[in-house]
């Protein structure tokens, strides 16, 4: 994963939708280790304007977590210059299957490339 | 083929973490206590097991240690499960009190042997009110569920047992107070010790390992026969050892219980097959040694009850059997969903609200791996250590094995502090 500052003022102040994803792997589930874009729980981001919605699962329903890294996903999205809000929808359909997880993110959890 | 046994383990219907702590708290305390102790006396620990000494490490494990912390988890966990608030967190807070004044007492009255007086009576009632009101928070929990999983089916079957077990347990109190038993003490303590191990801890050990070790390991599809099919024969083999308690005939109840947990092993096989995380950290680790002594204590079960091994032979090996349920089955899994559930309440608790503004430690970085792989190793030689010792009746390996043993508890106790306190 890059590390990068998300500080304001980042990359000349331009929004896009490649940025909330840097962003969003800032979000990162504690059990697993691994961030949110790379469990591939990210479905969906949208840019209009300063304003962001953004589609997202978790890897089970009725998880605790829901509520903490939903809000953290907006907190991180909401550090970056430009956002004037952020909506996050939590949806179950269609459900997160494995095959989601990037393969950076495999290797991680032990996978052999 | 779905995804059979979703969840996390902590929601908004779960109890205060303050009340779930103090379970795991008081549990962790008595196990490292236990393990000194054994330590201290361990000469005491050889030849026939109703006696004093053994009667109250016995009660002090499985009470004080095992069946605290069960209670503790299952309290965190069945909200969890049933998406559904605790009956009475009253019921949790006080509950505990009462049981832990209960199992101080009936330990203690085991290790002077105080059977005259009433003492043992009020231990035996203290403990059986304790256990009730938690099977009575647990089942009135239990009652708003709206489809029953794998999962329950075992927790509602482990709460039925528990209560059968500490309903002997109380005529047992009682008798040995005031005697009123026609018939031998014995062969009611020994339908006690079975119930406790093979219908309580097994049902709660199966049913919670069908719902944490895929949460745990990312396995989510997979065929679950194996597990009704454990289910089945498991309570199979209970019931039947009631009907040999009743009728003195033989139901080979021992036989189906090593088959039930032979298909529990197969149904962890499915899932750690099926498992995304490959790596398996320190909590899985002992959670799978755990697994594979569960099989190995019921061949000694059977052992125990159908073979023609001399009397001196067999008394080792239910002395065996007594401490490899203990610590090779149950305090194995114990520590290593601990290593999982602790550091996630902490974490939860603390860190939860500070996702994505700050950095938050991940789970594995809120104790020291490397003082629990160090402990893994220590308990993994200790455990062998002792029951080889108990074989050959060498107090030396023996008292090796239990000094092994004690170091780490030590290091789980220092592991689990570290998470407690942690800022």
């Amino acid at each position: 994963m890059p590390a990068l500052s998300l500080s304001k003022g980042w990359f000349l102040n331009m929004l896009t939708e490649q940025l909330i994803y840097t962003a969003l792997k800032h979000v990162i589930d504690p059990e697993i280790g691994i961030n949110i874009v790379d469990l591939g729980l990210v479905y969906d981001v949208k840019l209009d304007g300063g304003d962001v919605s953004i589609k997202m699962t978790m890897t089970t329903a009725g998880c605790p977590l829901h509520e903490s890294i939903a809000r953290g996903a907006e907190d991180a999205v909401r550090q970056l210059e430009g956002v004037s809000s952020v909506k996050v929808d939590l949806v179950w359909d269609p459900p997160w299957t494995p095959d989601r997880i990037s393969d950076w993110a495999r290797k991680q959890l032990g996978w052999k490339p | 083929m779905s995804t059979p046994f979703p969840g996390s383990i902590a929601t908004p219907f779960t109890p205060p973490f303050k009340v779930v702590r103090l379970y795991f708290i008081v549990a962790i305390i008595t196990f490292i206590f236990l393990n000194g102790l054994m330590l201290l006396s361990s000469g005491y620990i050889s030849g026939f097991h109703f006696q004093p000494r053994i009667l109250s490490f016995a009660h002090m494990a499985v009470l004080g240690w095992a069946t605290m912390i069960i209670m503790g988890a299952m309290t965190q966990l069945i909200p969890v499960i049933l998406e559904t608030s605790l009956f009475s967190v009253w019921m949790a807070k006080w509950g505990l009190w009462l049981y832990v004044l209960a199992v101080a007492t009936i330990t203690g009255h085991f290790w002077f042997f105080a059977a005259k007086g009433g003492g043992m009576a009020w231990a035996a009632g203290m403990a059986f009110t304790a256990v009730l009101l938690f099977v009575i928070n647990v089942g009135l929990t239990l009652r708003k569920v709206k489809s029953i999983n794998i999962t329950i089916a075992h927790i509602i079957a482990a709460i039925i047992y528990l209560t059968i077990v500490a309903s002997i347990g109380l005529l047992l109190g009682f008798n040995l107070s005031m005697p009123f038993i026609k018939g031998n003490h014995l062969h009611y303590m020994a339908l006690h010790a079975a119930i406790g191990f093979g219908g309580w801890f097994s049902m709660i050990i199966m049913g919670v390992s069908y719902k944490l070790l895929p949460m745990f390991t990312l396995s989510y599809t997979y065929r679950t026969w194996p597990g009704w099919a454990a289910f089945s024969l498991v309570n199979l083999g209970i019931i039947g050892i009631i009907v040999e308690f009743l009728t003195h005939r033989p139901f080979y109840s021992t036989v189906f219980i090593l088959a039930g947990l032979i298909m529990f092993s197969y149904q962890v096989v499915i899932i750690m097959k099926g498992r995304m995380r490959k790596a398996l950290d320190v909590g899985l680790r002992h959670a799978l040694l755990s697994y594979a002594y569960i099989p190995f204590a019921a061949v000694l079960g059977v052992v125990i009850s159908l073979s023609n091994i001399s009397p001196e032979i067999r008394q080792r090996i239910i002395l065996i059997y007594g401490f490899t349920v203990l610590f090779g089955c149950i305090t194995l899994l114990i520590i290593g969903m601990m290593y999982k559930i602790v550091p996630f309440l902490v974490w939860f608790h603390k860190y939860s609200d500070k996702v994505g503004k700050e950095k938050v430690p991940l789970l594995k970085d809120m104790f020291s791996e490397k003082v629990g792989n160090i402990q893994f190793w220590l308990i993994n030689i200790g455990v062998p250590n002792v029951m080889v010792g108990l074989y050959l009746e060498n107090q030396t390996i023996v008292g090796i094995g239990l000094t092994i043993i004690f170091i780490a508890s030590l290091l789980f106790g220092f592991n689990m502090l570290t998470v407690f306190t942690r800022k």
